[in-house]
């Protein structure tokens, strides 16, 4: 009789550790799940980022090409701006 | 009663086994589950890199898209650090000496050589211009090569009729202020008094009041090559002035003209000598120190 009862608790017992891990692996698969979709969405935006900023540069080499001379004007204006700032730090 | 226990027992042993496979079946799908989950976020983060700067570029596009004020805010920026820098030499807290060339009367021919030697230098200076025809492309060049183009009046007549009232004055500052600006597109923000500015005598604080109303400031200047009294000056004798006039100063604003080949001849001597002792050269401002 003792022994039935003993089997009984044992199969009690990895039931109860079985639960125990099918609950730890869904929290853990929610948590994947989660960040999956966090990075995908970060995959997915930086794709769209990824052509909005090709047709940017584009945008500003032919808007520095059509303004070439005042381009140089600023550049050279930002030279010597630094070459002041050098002796300001 | 024997038989019945074992029964009980049986059934209990069944319903427990099948729950456990069932339930660690489903650990088992979960655990594949997971696998695969790390591994694609693996794979995805691979890919994240380091994004792309929009707003940087934004920012790029709209500098060029209204390249007109960016290049006015520099130099607004530019003037605000030379401020700075004159702040930290008059404190001790800087060491670097300030000169600031400045040529009175042209444009002349003797200009374009002025503006080719400073050119060769790399340094940007201030020509205290008047109003003079047929010489639109030497106003434009010391605009478009960083110099400060400044007002010294429209015809610089001293003795004939500039000082005889202060609306004869500021009439000619903006007469010349219009001329230019139609040339170059600059409007000039500093002044130079023909004569300096005691000459203005009686009416110096009138017009000083009259011109910061308009937006303008004066300058003087604290050194000179005294080829401003003759034209005919040796080479030695504008040396001597140069050395004599910028002894112990730590910002020099030198007064110098770009018709007399006396100082030019000294220029270059001038620019090595003024390095040698620190100075380093700006064009001048309306927020410098040195505009009142």
């Amino acid at each position: 009789m003792k022994i039935r009862y003993f089997i009984v608790f044992i199969l009690v017992i990895i039931l109860g550790l079985s639960v125990y891990l099918l609950v730890d692996f869904k929290k853990e698969n929610n948590s994947l799940l989660k960040k999956y979709n966090e990075i995908n969405d970060i995959v997915r935006q930086n794709e769209i980022d990824k052509e909005v900023y090709a047709s940017k540069v584009h945008e500003l080499d032919e808007l520095k090409e059509s303004k070439k001379d005042k381009v140089l004007k600023y550049e050279e204006v930002e030279k010597w701006n630094q070459e002041i700032k050098q002796y300001l730090d | 009663m024997e038989s019945r226990n074992k029964t009980i027992f049986r059934l209990v042993v069944c319903v427990l086994s099948v729950l456990i496979i069932i339930v660690l079946f489903f650990v088992f799908l979960l655990f594949i589950d997971n696998n695969k989950l790390k591994k694609n976020i693996d794979d995805l983060s691979s890919h994240v890199g380091d994004g792309y700067d929009i707003t940087s570029i934004d920012n790029e596009i709209s500098v060029y898209q209204n390249i007109d004020k960016s290049i006015s805010d520099k130099y607004q920026e530019y003037y605000s650090n030379i401020a700075l820098l004159e702040d930290k030499i008059n404190s001790g807290e800087s060491s670097v000496k300030i000169a600031y060339l400045t040529f009175d009367d042209g444009p002349y021919d003797l200009t374009y050589q002025v503006l080719d030697l400073l050119k060769a230098n790399d340094i940007r200076a201030t020509f205290f211009v008047l109003g003079k025809d047929g010489v639109e492309d030497r106003y434009k060049r010391i605009v478009n090569e960083g110099h400060t183009l400044a007002n010294h009046t429209y015809y610089h007549n001293i003795g004939g009729g500039l000082y005889d009232s202060a609306d004869s004055f500021i009439s000619q500052v903006k007469k010349l202020e219009d001329y230019l600006y139609d040339i170059t597109g600059y409007r000039t923000s500093i002044v130079r008094f023909p004569g300096g500015s005691p000459t203005a005598g009686k009416y110096k604080d009138e017009i000083v009041s009259r011109l910061h109303d308009m937006g303008y400031n004066y300058v003087d200047w604290t050194s000179e090559t005294g080829d401003g009294s003759s034209k005919k000056l040796a080479e030695k004798d504008t040396w001597s002035w140069y050395v004599d006039t910028t002894r112990d100063k730590n910002i020099v604003v030198l007064l110098m003209h770009d018709y007399n080949y006396s100082t030019f001849n000294n220029l270059q001597r001038i620019i090595d000598d003024m390095r040698s002792r620190g100075f380093i050269f700006l064009p001048l401002h309306n927020k410098s120190v040195m505009a009142k």
